[in-house]
Parts: structure tokens; C-alpha cells; sequence
């Protein structure tokens, strides 16, 4: 799957641009405050609609504008398919081959993507609600499917909690609540635990080769809905719900359920999220997200890859050795740096360098000399 | 003489309706200014009517002038089967598949705490006293294919359990004319779990 062309006006403080990307590499270099991380940010909305750094997709659109809209020319398996988001104050519009688009699940199914930002330290560093967040992004760019399983799962879940605190009593009602609360907790817990599973070896193998002998890491996923399958955590969960109903009737509100699961991940069996240096839990985020794209492609799956400020995270022989590997992998990887030269051997003839300056995106043939670390 | 230009009210009125802004709401009012003599006195008198006649029928919770209305009068009409659906325009989107002959219940509504909507708000009631009739073998629930019309799903199914009359859920799946390939995930998801013996 590659970006081949990406046009865009509107987009925070990005000047309009249209892009040529169709290339493996797609470099981005500027010095800081210029808005490379915009254009990444931008890619990463077209495929997600989710903006990368805020919660409000509002203040994605640009001071000076009404109006955001993004193009993406998204070629894969000899395809080329034209997706268009143009979003004002009354929403998003999207647009897939110019037919409107009904059905996220289109829209989804079309661009996706893996990014990495020095932002995401929070992931290991914040609350158990980062992680599986995580998880459930993660679980959500392998199958665009989970996205409906979170979404019936928190709508269960404000319907049972919103009859909770209206002080219902009706034990047929609070049996149907559990029992749907329970069925999409028990498919949330399951598919959130085999997608772990599949990730597990590969983010220890990562782990090994960015930091090797900084410790063993662990996973382990808490789950209120215990078992070996849906129907197993599905009983794990109505058995734990009927010993707390009780309770959920005296203080009104949900007390067990899988919206409160940990995911611990250990550093030679010590919490990270306690214990972890910074750089600790930078490179164990990244293992993380490079293995989600390592498993992306042995399902055949070939998502882009953004990198946000990369020299900020990983010396220079790390960072080659990186390059070295995501041109291995064959996905289309996106990269911002205040320095091109920090990325090493990037194959040259299947490379795109863009530079960006006050929000102006020029295309440049050749890394630019010059735009070094600037603070 | 009203102080409110008639033209702006009517226009003020019209686009309160589902999908009418303003400009059509302009368009209707100049049309039906140059409509035939008698028009808008017709239109008038109809829409009245519906305020006036309209009500719910006694035993299925349809809208209707008539009580029981023309559905349930139907001697026609299978009475061992009950079609239980949240809106009346369900009804019709039956009627129009031709595949069905028994009679309904509309709910006019699906549980949701959310929206304030309780078990005792939905037209259920009357349910139970059709099923108290023995005429009736067997409960289709068809309420819609998310979590409020699966919750209002599962609590007439337990509120039935007693009950001896045969619940049934209708089947979710692949909508006709859509190629596998291109079901989204969720349908096909459900068609699996749904699936059938050849």
C-alpha cells in the first residue's frame, strides 16, 4: 500500500499543497515549528480521522480557513483508489472514487497506517486507558472490523451505566444489560488477547534489536473476562457481574467489566510504567509498533509507517539499522527529521524528500545540506 | 389580521419537517400559492385529520384511523404469527417484501436508558395481553440490529420465557446483491454466527 499523491488545503498551518509521494521513502525535513509533523499528522488523519496530537478534530482546521480537505491517491495490489475528506464545521464528508461513503468500514478498509511520535511514550507511561487504547488501535488497523466490537461494547455499557445511576431495579433489565455487556466485553477481552499474542514475539525481537540487554519484557494482559474463548470470558464476566449487582444497585454505577483491564508490560518483571527511563519506554513503544507492522505483514498487510522526529529517539547507527529494516519490510514509511543525513542509506531512487518551511511544502531532489538540528 | 407574514410562517412551519430546509420549504409554499384553486384548503383538511383521527390501534399499537385498524381487522391475515417491530414505517418495509402474513406489534420505540426510554414506555403491555389470547404460536422479534434493539430484543425474550409461545430473532446477514467480498466485516460477522444447515 502506497500514498501516491497527496493533495490538501485547510490542514493547520499548511500552506496548500499537492504532492508527488510515490515512493518507498517519504522523507520530510525542515527545522522545528515549520510543520512537518502537520503533513505527517495529516496522513495519519486521512487514514484514522482521528487527529494524532489533539482529541479535536476542529483544531486540525487551519486559523485562516473554514474548510480542511485531504486527497489521497492510495494504490495497492495495482489498484488506485481516490479517497477525499473534507471537513467543516457541520463534520467529515467522505468520499471513496467519488461516491459518498456510507460505511466507515469502506473507508477504513482503504489507507492504513502505524505511527510512532515521541508523543507516544504516554502509552506505557499514562493509565491502564493508554494501553488499551493501544491495544484496541492496534487491534483495529489488523482488522478495521474491531472497531464496530469497541463501539456496541461502549454503547452496552453507557446504556447499562446510564440505567444504573437512573437507579433501575428491574433485575429482567439489569439481566439483559450484564448479559449484552457481557458478550461484547467477552469478544472485546478475546480479540484484544489473540492480537497481544500475535504481537508478543515480534515486539520482544524489536526490543532486542534497538536496545539489546536493557532486560527481558512482559505482557501481560489483565482481563476481567478471564478464558480460553468468547464463551469462557463470557461466563467469567456474568458470574462477576452477578456477585457485584448488588453493589452496582446501592452505589448506582458499573464495577466490573473489561473497561477497567490492565495492560501490564514488565521490564525484568519491574512495572515500566513505574520504573522505566524515558529512553526505556521510548524503545519499547517502538518495538511495539514495529511489530504491529511486522505482523501487518505476515497477514499479507502492508500499512504505512509514520515516523515523527525519528533523530530525537535513535542514535545514528540505530536509526540506519531501522531504515535498513522498514526498506526490508516494503511499506511505504514516512519519516520527519530536522536531518536528513540521521536516516543513513535510504535507497535513492525510490525516495521522495520534502522540505517544509513556515507551512510551505516544496519538493527538493536531494536531501537538503544544511537543515541540521536547530534546538 | 395576524402581525406574522403568512408566507413566513408557513415557511417557518415547513422546515421543521425531517429533510426540508429552507430553500424547499420556500419552494413548497410558492408552489402551493400557485397550485389549483382548493389545494391548499384540501392539505389543510387532511393534515387536520391526521391530528384529529390518528391514533393508536387497540391491539397491534399501529397508527391508524381506524381501531382495530385495517391490518389487524384482516380475517385474512395469519394469526399464530406476531411480527414485533420498533416503528410503524418497519411495518411497511414488511409489507413491501410480500414475504410476510401474519400480524405485527409495534413497540414505537427500543429500550434505552440513554434516551430516557424504559421497558414501561415501549408499547408492551398490550403485548401480553395478544399472547394471553392462545391464538398466538409464535413471536417474531424484528427490532433493529443494534444495541438498543438487541437489549429490547433479549428483555422480550425474557419477559416471554414464561410464556408458551415460540421467540424467535430475526436473522441478521449479508444484504441480496452484495458480493462477499464486498460485505463489510460486521455483516458478515453476523452472518457467520447466524448461519444455517443446507
Amino acid at each position: 500500500m502506497k500514498l501516491v499523491r497527496f493533495v490538501g488545503r485547510g490542514f493547520r498551518n499548511l500552506r496548500p499543497f499537492e504532492l508527488d509521494t510515490d515512493a518507498r521513502f517519504v522523507v520530510v525535513t525542515g527545522a522545528n515549528g515549520q510543520g512537518k509533523t502537520n503533513l505527517l499528522e495529516a496522513v495519519w488523519y486521512l487514514s484514522t480521522l482521528r487527529p494524532l496530537r489533539t482529541h479535536r478534530s476542529r483544531e486540525l482546521i487551519g486559523w485562516d480557513d473554514e474548510v480542511l480537505g485531504l486527497s489521497g491517491w492510495i494504490e495497492e495490489r495495482g489498484q488506485v483508489h481516490h479517497h477525499r475528506l473534507d471537513l467543516s464545521e457541520k463534520g467529515p464528508k467522505l468520499q471513496v472514487d467519488k461516491a459518498e461513503v456510507r460505511d466507515l468500514a469502506t473507508w477504513f478498509g482503504g489507507l492504513r497506517a502505524i505511527a510512532f511520535t515521541p508523543q507516544d511514550g504516554a502509552i506505557l507511561t499514562e493509565g491502564p486507558q493508554a494501553r488499551r487504547a493501544w491495544l484496541d488501535r492496534a487491534a483495529f488497523t489488523a482488522h478495521p472490523s474491531h472497531l464496530e466490537v469497541v463501539r456496541s461494547f461502549g454503547r452496552a455499557l453507557k446504556q447499562k451505566s446510564t440505567a444504573l445511576r437512573q437507579g433501575m431495579t428491574d433485575a429482567t433489565m439489569l439481566d439483559v444489560y450484564d448479559d449484552q455487556v457481557a458478550q461484547h466485553g467477552a469478544v472485546l477481552a478475546h480479540r484484544r488477547a489473540l492480537l497481544l499474542e500475535e504481537l508478543r514475539p515480534h515486539i520482544a525481537r524489536q526490543h532486542e534489536a534497538i536496545a539489546a540487554g536493557q532486560g527481558e519484557l512482559g505482557f501481560v494482559y489483565r482481563s476481567a473476562a478471564a478464558g480460553r474463548d468468547v464463551a469462557e470470558r463470557k461466563q467469567t464476566l456474568l458470574a462477576s457481574m452477578a456477585k457485584a449487582r448488588a453493589t452496582e444497585i446501592r452505589r448506582r454505577m458499573v464495577m466490573v467489566g473489561p473497561q477497567k483491564d490492565e495492560l501490564v508490560v514488565t521490564l525484568d518483571d519491574r512495572a515500566i510504567r513505574s520504573f522505566g527511563s524515558r529512553g526505556q519506554v521510548r524503545s519499547v513503544v517502538l518495538a511495539m509498533k514495529l511489530a504491529e507492522l511486522i505482523a501487518a505483514h505476515g497477514r499479507g498487510d502492508h500499512p504505512l509507517f509514520l515516523l515523527d522526529d525519528l533523530s530525537s529517539e535513535l542514535d545514528r547507527q540505530r536509526t540506519a539499522r531501522l531504515v535498513q529494516q522498514l526498506d526490508e519490510l516494503g511499506s511505504q514509511v514516512w519519516v520527519t527529521t530536522t536531518d536528513a543525513g540521521h536516516l543513513g542509506r535510504i535507497p535513492r531512487d525510490d525516495v521522495r524528500h520534502l522540505q517544509v518551511q513556515a507551512g510551505v511544502i516544496a519538493s527538493v531532489h536531494a536531501p537538503p545540506v544544511g537543515v541540521r538540528e536547530q534546538g | 389580521m395576524s402581525e406574522v407574514d403568512p408566507i413566513k410562517q408557513a415557511v417557518q412551519h415547513l422546515r421543521r419537517l425531517p429533510g426540508v430546509g429552507d430553500k424547499t420549504a420556500t419552494r413548497l409554499v410558492y408552489w402551493m400559492l400557485r397550485a389549483p384553486e382548493g389545494t391548499i384548503p384540501e392539505l389543510s383538511a387532511s393534515l387536520l385529520r391526521l391530528a384529529e383521527e390518528v391514533r393508536q390501534c387497540s391491539v397491534c399499537g399501529d397508527l391508524t384511523g381506524t381501531d382495530p385498524c385495517a391490518m389487524c381487522a384482516d380475517p385474512r391475515r395469519d394469526d399464530a404469527l406476531v411480527c414485533v417491530v420498533e416503528h410503524p414505517q418497519d411495518v411497511l418495509a414488511f409489507e413491501r417484501s410480500g414475504e410476510f402474513r401474519g400480524r405485527y406489534h409495534i413497540l414505537h420505540g427500543a429500550i434505552s436508558p440513554l434516551d430516557g426510554i424504559g421497558p414501561s414506555d415501549l408499547n408492551l403491555r398490550s403485548l401480553l395481553e395478544r399472547l394471553r389470547g392462545g391464538q398466538i404460536k409464535e413471536v417474531i422479534i424484528a427490532t433493529d440490529p443494534d444495541v438498543e434493539g438487541d437489549a429490547t430484543a433479549l428483555y422480550i425474550g425474557r419477559l416471554l420465557a414464561g410464556v408458551d409461545v415460540q421467540v424467535t430473532r430475526l436473522a441478521h446477514g449479508i444484504s441480496v446483491g452484495t458480493e462477499i467480498e464486498y460485505a463489510d466485516a460486521v455483516s458478515l460477522a453476523r452472518a457467520l454466527q447466524n448461519r444455517r444447515p443446507l
